[in-house]
């Protein structure tokens, strides 16, 4: 996968994360390819792109880490993965594609996204389309450690 | 110390009748419904109408006898994205108001929006301060 359709995930997801968690402390690990299939083993949101590169990304993290940044962004604690707590995550994962696609559009990769999606498991094996592999960003961040794993190829 | 001017406070001033400004929020994620109705009461807002996605928006736009003031539109949702809900709803009242808010920023969007009505376009991640000073001026005319 290129350089050039992972890095707008890593700026979008440092720009969203500091901003929403107001953390400066926002790191990134060394990238990962992880074959197919994706496992997740808690809370994976998933955001369809579509048009000139075509896949998905994938925003995993444990259940813990998906309460307390939900907790973080609605300013009050919860106990479970209830529908807010789904709510917040899918819109987290919203936003930092959202700011990914703008960059890929303004790098001349026209593409949309899709509305998240929300899985639970633990395991949850997750195959991307003609089974292209998932590149892995790791990020540490207060409330637990969160993996942007990025699977886009161009649509021909 | 001197007195916070209403720009300071971060309050919506009354309309001419006393009354205050009204909001329809239209976004699929209950989250950020609920976190824009937050900051539109704080900022001394009515919210009367929230929808999750295009085709609801519009149905209950159409439906309510007196229309908001503003309306929030994010674009992509499931069901009619935002886009064409601000068409259907500028061509049924061409005087409406509306403000784009979504995460999707590149300049084909804000175009696309701003073409078919749109007076603003506010992108996600917002700061409260930003959206007060875009609110304040679509809704005094100044946008």
């Amino acid at each position: 996968m290129k350089a050039d359709y992972i890095n707008p995930f890593i700026e979008a997801a440092f720009y969203v994360l500091k901003e929403i968690l107001a953390d400066e402390g926002i790191k990134r690990g060394a990238l990962e390819l992880r074959t197919n299939p994706y496992v997740s083993r808690g809370v994976a949101t998933l955001v369809g792109l579509n048009g000139q590169l075509r896949g998905h990304v994938i925003y995993d993290m444990s259940k813990k880490t998906a309460i307390r940044i939900a907790g973080v962004m609605n300013g009050e604690e919860f106990a479970g993965l209830d529908n807010i707590v789904r709510s917040t995550i899918s819109e987290l994962a919203n936003m930092i594609t959202g700011n990914a696609a703008t960059k890929l559009v303004d790098a001349g990769y026209v593409c949309n996204i899709t509305p998240p999606t929300f899985l639970v498991g633990d395991p949850a094996e997750i195959y991307a389309y003609k089974e292209i592999n998932h590149l892995l960003v790791p990020f540490t961040t207060s409330c637990g450690m969160l993996n942007v794993s990025v699977a886009l190829a161009p649509n021909v | 110390m001197s007195e916070l001017t209403e720009e300071q406070r971060h309050q919506l001033p009354e309309k001419e009748d006393k009354s205050k400004y009204t909001f329809m929020i239209v976004d699929d994620s209950e989250f950020m419904v609920n976190n824009l109705k937050r900051i539109i009461t704080s900022f001394g807002g009515e919210v009367v109408m929230t929808a999750t996605n295009g085709a609801a928006a519009v149905l209950k736009y159409q439906a309510l006898p007196v229309k908001p003031d503003l309306i929030t539109m994010d674009l992509t949702m499931p069901n009619m994205g935002g886009s064409s809900a601000i068409a259907m709803i500028m061509k049924d009242n061409p005087h409406q108001r509306i403000v784009v808010v979504s995460a999707l920023g590149h300049k084909e969007a804000i175009q696309d929006a701003i073409m078919k009505g749109a007076k603003h376009f506010i992108v996600k991640p917002f700061q409260r301060d930003n959206v007060y000073k875009i609110f304040r001026a679509v809704l005094t005319g100044k946008a």
